[in-house]
C-alpha cells in the first residue's frame, strides 16, 4: 500500500490520518496485507464460496405490518444525541 | 462546420415495491405519517438489530422481472453497500451486487412510429434510505432533520442499457415502464410521492463515433415531463460546451424544477468506493423453479398484449386501443364498462370506447379529475351505452343522461325513469307523430315527392321535436318513407 492509497482509505473510513502518522500506519497495514496475500496464494479452484456458514436459504416472513411499541419509539428518541419534534437532528448536510 | 451529435441516454429507475410492510422489518410503508412514526429498532439500525426479509418483496421483483422478459437468477444474495450519510443509519445499504435477482430484460417503445427494443440490464432488490429535511418552508435550517419512515421500504432498482437516443425515447421508456409496473401492481408509481424515481445518464458523441462521450448523471426529476425536459436541457448544455471548444466533466447534476436547469451537485469528496461485500445477516436465495412458475402463472395481461387484443378481438382502432391501454385505471374502467352493458363485448366495444375516450375523458379532463375519481361509475356508463345500443334511448338523449350522471352520480335507469326519457319505439305512436309533422310541413313534403329526397331530414326533425327527442330515429325514417310513398 502506498501513502496515497492510505490517505484515500482514511477518507472512506472517516479517519483523519496526519502526515506524521502515515509511515507507522503503512508499516502495520502492509504487514497485515502480507498475511492476506499469503492466504490468497492457496489454490481455491473448485471450492464453493462460503460467504455464509449456515446452509439456510430463502429465509423470509409474510407481508404483515406490526408497528414498534411506543416504549421502543420513546427509547429510540431518548438515546438519539439530538432530536427536534419527532425528527432526529444532525449536523448540516448540504452547504448553502 | 457544425458537428452533428448523437445523444445517448440510460435510465436508472427506483420503484418502491408495493408491499404493506418494509422489506427488512414489519413497519408500515404508508405515505405521509408523522416523522419517524413508521420506524423500529431494525430500520433505525439500533445495535444488534437483525433484518428479516419480506417474502412479498422478493415475489414482486420476480414478478416484474418475468413480465419484462428477464432471466431470474434463482441463486443470488444480498450485499452491503457502504456509505456514510445520515439518511442511512446503518452506514450501509442492503442491496444486491452480482448477480441481481433479474438479469437482461427488455421493453418495447414506440419511437418515430416504429417499435424500438430497449434492453434492460438488471433489476435488483434493495432498501430505500430515509429522508433529510434541510429547510422548513422558505427558511433554510443550519442543521438537518432526519425522518426514517422511508428507510427500509423495499425498492426495485431497474437499470436500462444506454440505448435511448432522444429525450422523447427516454420519456417513452419511462412511461411504458411505469404503465407495466402499474398493470403488475408491483409499484404505485406516484412520482410526486417519490414512489417512482428516475436518474438519467446523459452523454453526447459526434454521430458515427463508437466511444461514449463524457457521462453526466441527472437526479431530482420528479415527473415524467420533468425527465424529458431535464434531458433536453442537459443535451443542449453539453452541445454548447463542446461547440465552444470546452470539455465536459463527469459529474452528478440536479434538475432545478424552479429554474428549469441542471446544476452541478457539489460533493465533498470524489473517492466513492462502496466496498460491496456479501450481507452476512441475510440468508442467500436458492429459488425453486416452482416458486418462479407459481409467480409466472399469476402475471396479468400487460398493456401491449391488451392493446393487441383490443384491436384484434374487439375491433378497436389502433388509436382507441392506445388511449384505452395507456394507463391501468383507464383500461380497468373500459373493461368494467364493457361488461356493464350486458351485451356481447365485440358488439358494443366500439361505442363504449367512444364514450370513454371522448365523452368521459373529455369531461374528466375539463373537471381536472383522474378517472379513479370519476363521478360516473364504469358499470353505469356501460348500462347507458347498453340502453342506446338496444334502442331504449337515443344517442342524443343519452348525452343528456350522461351529463346528469356526471353531476349526480345516479345510474342511468333512474334518470331515464325520473325524466320519462324512454325512447318511443311504438310504431302506432310514431306514425301519429309523423302524420302531424307531414301536415305541418307541406313544402318539404312537396319537395320530397318531387324527388328531393334530402327534404325528409326536415320532416324527421319535426317528428323528433314533437316527441321531445324520444322517438326512435330509425323507426321515424322508415314510417315517414312509407307514409310519403
Amino acid at each position: 500500500m502506498t501513502g496515497e492509497e492510505l490517505k484515500k482509505l482514511g477518507i472512506l473510513a472517516k479517519i483523519e490520518i496526519k502526515d506524521a502518522e502515515v509511515e507507522s500506519y503503512l508499516k502495520k497495514l502492509n504487514s497485515e496485507i502480507a498475511i492476506a496475500n499469503a492466504i490468497s496464494e492457496l489454490d481455491t479452484n473448485g471450492i464453493n464460496p462460503t460467504t455464509h456458514v449456515s446452509e439456510l436459504r430463502n429465509v423470509w416472513r409474510d407481508d404483515i405490518v406490526k408497528p414498534a411499541s411506543k416504549e421502543t419509539f420513546d427509547e429510540m428518541m431518548k438515546v438519539a444525541p439530538e432530536t427536534e419534534g419527532t425528527f432526529y437532528k444532525v449536523e448540516k448536510i448540504l452547504e448553502a | 462546420m457544425t458537428i452533428t451529435y448523437e445523444t445517448v441516454i440510460g435510465l436508472e429507475v427506483h420503484a418502491q415495491i408495493n408491499t404493506k410492510s418494509k422489506v427488512f422489518c414489519e413497519c408500515s410503508t404508508e405515505f405521509g405519517a408523522e416523522p419517524n412514526a413508521n420506524t423500529c429498532h431494525i430500520c433505525t439500525a439500533q445495535p444488534g438489530a437483525l433484518p428479516i426479509l419480506n417474502k412479498a418483496a422478493v415475489e414482486a421483483v420476480v414478478r416484474t422481472g418475468l413480465a419484462l422478459n428477464f432471466t431470474i437468477n434463482s441463486v443470488c444474495m444480498f450485499s452491503r453497500k457502504q456509505y456514510f450519510y445520515p439518511d442511512i443509519s446503518k452506514n450501509y445499504q442492503i442491496t444486491q451486487f452480482e448477480p441481481p435477482l433479474c438479469s437482461k430484460g427488455r421493453l418495447d417503445i414506440i419511437s418515430d412510429g416504429k417499435t424500438k427494443n430497449i434492453n434492460i440490464t438488471r433489476i435488483h432488490l434493495e432498501e430505500d434510505a430515509g429522508k433529510l429535511v434541510h429547510d422548513i418552508g422558505a427558511c433554510k435550517l443550519d442543521y438537518s432533520l432526519v425522518d426514517l419512515n422511508r428507510a427500509g421500504i423495499g425498492l426495485m432498482e431497474i437499470v436500462s442499457e444506454p440505448e435511448m437516443n432522444s429525450p422523447e425515447e427516454a420519456y417513452q421508456y419511462l412511461s411504458e415502464l411505469k404503465n407495466a409496473l402499474e398493470y403488475l401492481g408491483t409499484c404505485e408509481c406516484s412520482m410526486e410521492e417519490g414512489r417512482l424515481r428516475c436518474d438519467a445518464n446523459v452523454s453526447i458523441r459526434p454521430a458515427g463515433q463508437k466511444e461514449f462521450g463524457t457521462r453526466v448523471e441527472i437526479k431530482n426529476m420528479n415527473s415524467l415531463s420533468g425527465v424529458r425536459e431535464a434531458i433536453t436541457y442537459e443535451v443542449e448544455r453539453q452541445k454548447e460546451i463542446l461547440n465552444s471548444g470546452g470539455t465536459l466533466v463527469q459529474e452528478t447534476r440536479l434538475w432545478d424544477t424552479e429554474e428549469r436547469v441542471t446544476k452541478s451537485m457539489r460533493s465533498k469528496e470524489s473517492a466513492a468506493d462502496y466496498r460491496y461485500f456479501p450481507e452476512p445477516d441475510l440468508a442467500p436465495f436458492n429459488l425453486s423453479q416452482n416458486f418462479i412458475d407459481d409467480i409466472a402463472k399469476t402475471l396479468p395481461e400487460l398493456p401491449q398484449a391488451k392493446k393487441l387484443r383490443f384491436i384484434t378481438d374487439l375491433g378497436l382502432s389502433d388509436y382507441d386501443a392506445q388511449v384505452l391501454t395507456a394507463s391501468k385505471p383507464v383500461s380497468d374502467f373500459y373493461e368494467t364498462a364493457l361488461s356493464g352493458t350486458g351485451i356481447q363485448a365485440d358488439k358494443v366495444a366500439k361505442p363504449v370506447a367512444n364514450w370513454v375516450t371522448t365523452e368521459l375523458l373529455g369531461k374528466l379532463n375539463a373537471a381536472g379529475l383522474e378517472i379513479q375519481a370519476s363521478p360516473v361509475a364504469p358499470e353505469n356508463l356501460g348500462k347507458l351505452v347498453g340502453l342506446v345500443v338496444n334502442g331504449t334511448i337515443s344517442g342524443k338523449i343519452a348525452k343528456g343522461v350522461f351529463e346528469e350522471m356526471f353531476t349526480s352520480g345516479k345510474c342511468p335507469e333512474v334518470i331515464i325513469k325520473e325524466k320519462g326519457l324512454v325512447q318511443i319505439s311504438d310504431e302506432g305512436a310514431i306514425a301519429e307523430l309523423c302524420k302531424q309533422a307531414i301536415e305541418s310541413m307541406p313544402k318539404a313534403v312537396e319537395q320530397y315527392k318531387a324527388g328531393k329526397t334530402a327534404a325528409i331530414g326536415a320532416i324527421v326533425g319535426a317528428v323528433m321535436k314533437l316527441s321531445k327527442g324520444q322517438a326512435n330515429p330509425q323507426a321515424v325514417n322508415k314510417i315517414l318513407a312509407d307514409l310519403l310513398k
